[in-house]
């Protein structure tokens, strides 16, 4: 595979995830919204809304999940892609990047 | 824990503005978002630039989904000032944490000056795309030109530098909670010898990493309010897809000149309040 094939994959694949989590995310918010101010009187509902993940709501920890999720997919799609296309400098500054978001996302959950 | 509904609708029209008028300028909406939560709804400034950082994330992540369909983005060159960037902005969101509110806001007020200066300078010179650019040293890359339909060659030049400095512009993205291309876009552009276009289209890419870090920072400090997120994602994702369009049809000239005067009082009123000074209100 040649260069400027592992980049257009690369891009392809950024592309596709980044497009499918951020419609998430602005879904979950829109599905948080109505929820909270429509159906606050119903059992089933109001007890989903109050399950929380990190003192977050269900829908809002996984809108902020999914917003979470675009640059670290996006960086993980980026170095595997150096790493194949053989530039490794580029590889390994993307892992650094990433290793760094990772280790203060785990601060929050520890 | 529930947010009233009235508040919530202040906030929805907020970002959604926020994401209109930063989409329209090309800045990441956190430079609207943070004064207007602080000014209009007396939001602790920590607690404005933690929601901002949401805010420019959606921003940010909208725009590039565009810029790479239409293939300026360099990601290589993304990949290269990330790290300074990440850097950068780790430095800049601990030290937001350490600074006094007071101190933030007149911050704030003189880079909100800093942006308004360059947008009207831009205003009065745009004629980048005439350039010639530096052709025989440095890297070669090029991109595709959708106003002439042809690829454009250019090289990329000091890269170390470019390294170096994207470590400033992480550091005011991470103590604002902007996204920081009011910095990187000058640096790539006027130092690394790179297009405009892909500057903007490269800078709103890396954005999403800087915003992030310091969204995580202020997360685990305990600063951002987690009940209006929702209010914030949604105004600025359909605000930065209205203000898209906008763009398309009106003439952008009349309105950065109206635009950059909002900035100007804005950053008037970051200063004064920062200073603790009563002026009036509009």
């Amino acid at each position: 595979m040649t260069v400027i094939d592992e980049k257009n994959k690369v891009e392809d694949s950024i592309l596709k995830i980044m497009k499918l989590l951020l419609i998430t995310s602005v879904t979950m918010s829109i599905a948080s919204v109505i929820i909270e101010i429509s159906f606050m009187d119903q059992y089933i509902i109001s007890a989903m809304l109050n399950t929380s993940l990190l003192g977050i709501d269900l829908l809002k920890f996984l809108a902020i999940l999914a917003l979470f999720m675009i640059p670290v997919i996006r960086l993980s799609i980026m170095a595997i892609g150096f790493y194949k296309s053989g530039d490794y400098i580029n590889g390994v500054t993307e892992s650094v990047v990433l290793i760094i978001i990772l280790v203060l996302a785990a601060r929050i959950v520890i | 824990m529930r947010v009233e509904i009235l508040f919530f609708v202040y906030i929805l029209s907020t970002s959604f503005i926020a994401g209109i008028i930063g989409s329209l300028l090309g800045l990441g909406g956190g430079i609207i978002l943070v004064p207007a939560l602080t000014i209009l709804f007396d939001m602790p400034i920590h607690e404005a630039i933690g929601l901002s950082f949401i805010g420019v994330l959606v921003n940010s992540s909208s725009s590039s989904l565009v810029y790479i369909k239409n293939g300026i983005t360099d990601i290589r060159l993304s990949s290269i000032l990330e790290i300074g960037a990440a850097i950068g902005s780790i430095i800049g969101a601990y030290t937001a944490l350490l600074m006094e509110s007071n101190i933030l806001s007149i911050i704030f007020g003189i880079v909100l000056g800093y942006v308004a200066i360059d947008m009207y300078r831009k205003t009065r010179t745009m004629k980048e795309n005439n350039i010639k650019r530096e052709l025989n040293s440095g890297e070669k890359r090029e991109y595709f030109e959708e106003s002439t339909k042809k690829m454009v060659k250019y090289s990329l030049l000091r890269k170390k530098e470019g390294i170096i400095l994207s470590s400033v512009g992480g550091i005011f993205a991470g103590l604002l909670g902007v996204g920081g291309g009011a910095i990187f876009v000058p640096i790539m552009n006027r130092i690394m010898n790179v297009p405009i276009k892909v500057a903007i289209a490269t800078s709103s890419f890396m954005i999403g990493v800087t915003s992030l870090v310091g969204m995580l920072i202020f997360f685990n400090n305990g600063f951002i309010d987690v009940r209006i997120i929702s209010p914030i994602i949604i105004g600025i994702f359909f605000g930065a897809q209205v203000g898209s369009r906008i763009n398309m049809v009106i003439d952008k000239r009349l309105l950065t000149n109206i635009f950059i005067l909002v900035i100007i009082y804005i950053a008037f009123r970051m200063v004064t309040n920062g200073l603790g000074i009563e002026v009036f209100n509009i």
